[in-house]
């Protein structure tokens, strides 16, 4: 079973034992055909630290096969270390081709965003998931979050995004803002900005979520319909900039806010490095 | 006498899961199945692709009569575990022309969990006929499907399975080298 490949690795293919890679399959089968509903799974020890991407790690590992093309982002970047790292880890215990092109990529793995360029039909984005139950800080309880979810009890939300606006004028969550999956389970999209959110709605690619720590897994189908949560008389909306990106120039896409010096100085550049590059080499 | 399974145990299921996973998120349609390990007797060559992916020691399986040889290859390749009745199986095997047990007696989950349900592995002649209808998450629109030599009386079933979601069954249509999903969110409309 183990692909050795002599005075190289002797871990199995991607990682994960056969056995493990099983449970994981038969879970993310469940939670495709429940979109939105966690599924519980037996979580492993994998090398690197809870918190730093291990329940993608291992849905990817599950997944992941030699003639895939890999991508991996942290907040939309390649280049960091945690991007830089799962991707490192994959082409080594697996083999396969990395790439920072989006529209390259079969397997995306991402922690806290999605790509600006729009995805298509057959690519598969994996997402590192921190909290995987939305309604947790609202309720401490697995037991009573188990239950909220089985009646569709989703008012305690409601209540906290009223409150918001109560206190603030509008609603003030701008990441981890809860969907709606298929109008039945109430879901954290992982914290993407809320910017985001609806690339979640009848996206063409199959969107799959871990969570390492907490051992659970939960999936958004193709074309399937995802909403934010919203009231009437205070509709969703996402972030908006007045500048561009200061690099490519682009008045769409998802902007970080970088300091640049001691005196306060900033700019603002695209959170996707991979579509800012082809912003600039499109305008070049 | 065994039958050998996959040529690359950990490559070759790899790419039959990820039909399997297509074939759940883009339910009823059908998926081509290229390289397929030799057939097991009394079933068709993609179902035993199916089990060698998904059956190990930790689910049980239940499945009318099979042949012996049948039986002792997936003991030996895939630690199959038999269930005594089909109500409590994780997995549930119908070959070709088999009687389907009622879709309602099998385990559906509960409300607080409802991935505990059983996976139909249903064998079909072929993909060719029309049939339904179908529409939900995976499918943008509609989409129309229909499948050869179905047990009678399936689709009322589907219906009511449909009607109990979160709660229900999923189910694998197998044919000899393809496979379509057909997950309990999938609304299916007869004629």
């Amino acid at each position: 079973m183990t692909e050795a490949r002599p005075g190289q690795w002797q871990y199995n293919f991607a990682f994960l034992d056969e056995n493990t890679k099983r449970m994981l399959r038969r879970a993310l089968l469940k939670a495709v055909a429940i979109p939105g509903y966690q599924v519980p799974f037996g979580s492993r020890e994998m090398p690197l630290p809870y918190g730093w991407g291990t329940g993608g790690i291992q849905l990817t590992a599950s997944i992941i096969g030699q003639h895939d093309v890999l991508k991996v982002i942290d907040q939309g970047a390649d280049d960091t270390t945690n991007a830089v790292n799962i991707r490192r880890f994959f082409a080594r215990v697996t083999g396969v081709a990395t790439t920072s092109h989006t529209t390259e990529a079969s397997l995306i793995q991402t922690r806290h965003r999605i790509p600006e360029t729009p995805l298509r039909p057959g690519q598969i984005v994996v997402f590192q998931v921190p909290e995987p139950e939305a309604l947790r800080t609202l309720e401490a309880s697995e037991v009573e979050t188990r239950k909220l979810h089985a009646h569709q009890e989703y008012g305690l939300m409601h209540v906290k995004l009223y409150e918001d606006i109560a206190r603030f004028g509008h609603i003030a969550t701008s990441y981890d803002y809860p969907v709606m999956v298929n109008q039945r389970y109430l879901a954290s999209p992982s914290p993407i900005p809320k910017f985001d959110n609806p690339k979640l709605d009848m996206s063409p690619a199959l969107l799959l979520f871990g969570a390492g720590r907490e051992k659970r897994l939960y999936a958004i189908p193709p074309y399937t319909r995802v909403e934010s949560l919203a009231f009437d008389d205070h509709p969703f909306s996402v972030q908006r900039w007045e500048q561009a990106c200061a690099l490519c120039g682009s008045h769409d896409s998802y902007l970080d806010e970088i300091i640049t010096d001691d005196a306060g100085a900033r700019m603002f550049v695209c959170s996707d490095t991979d579509y800012c590059q082809q912003q600039q080499e499109g305008v070049a | 006498m065994l039958q050998p399974a996959f040529d690359n145990m950990v490559h070759d299921s790899q790419r039959m899961f990820r039909h399997i996973l297509t074939a759940l998120a883009e339910p009823l349609l059908p998926q081509d199945l290229p390289q397929l390990p030799p057939a097991l007797p009394g079933l068709l060559p993609a179902t035993a692709a199916v089990l060698y992916t998904l059956i190990d020691q930790d689910v049980t399986l239940w499945a009318p009569a099979l042949p012996d040889s049948t039986v002792a290859s997936l003991r030996f390749h895939c630690g199959l575990q038999l269930a005594a009745q089909a109500e409590q199986a994780d997995f549930i095997l119908l070959p070709l022309g088999s009687t389907l047990p009622p879709l309602a007696s099998l385990q559906a989950g509960s409300a607080e969990y409802p991935d505990r349900s059983a996976t139909l592995l249903l064998e079909v002649a072929d993909f060719t006929i029309d049939q339904v209808e179908a529409s939900g998450p995976g499918i943008a629109g509609s989409r129309r499907f229909g499948a050869g030599q179905l047990p009678a009386g399936f689709w009322a079933q589907w219906q009511a399975n449909h009607a109990r979601f979160p709660l229900g069954v999923d189910v694998l249509l197998i044919s000899a080298s393809q496979l379509a999903g057909l997950p309990r969110s999938t609304l299916v409309k007869e004629g």
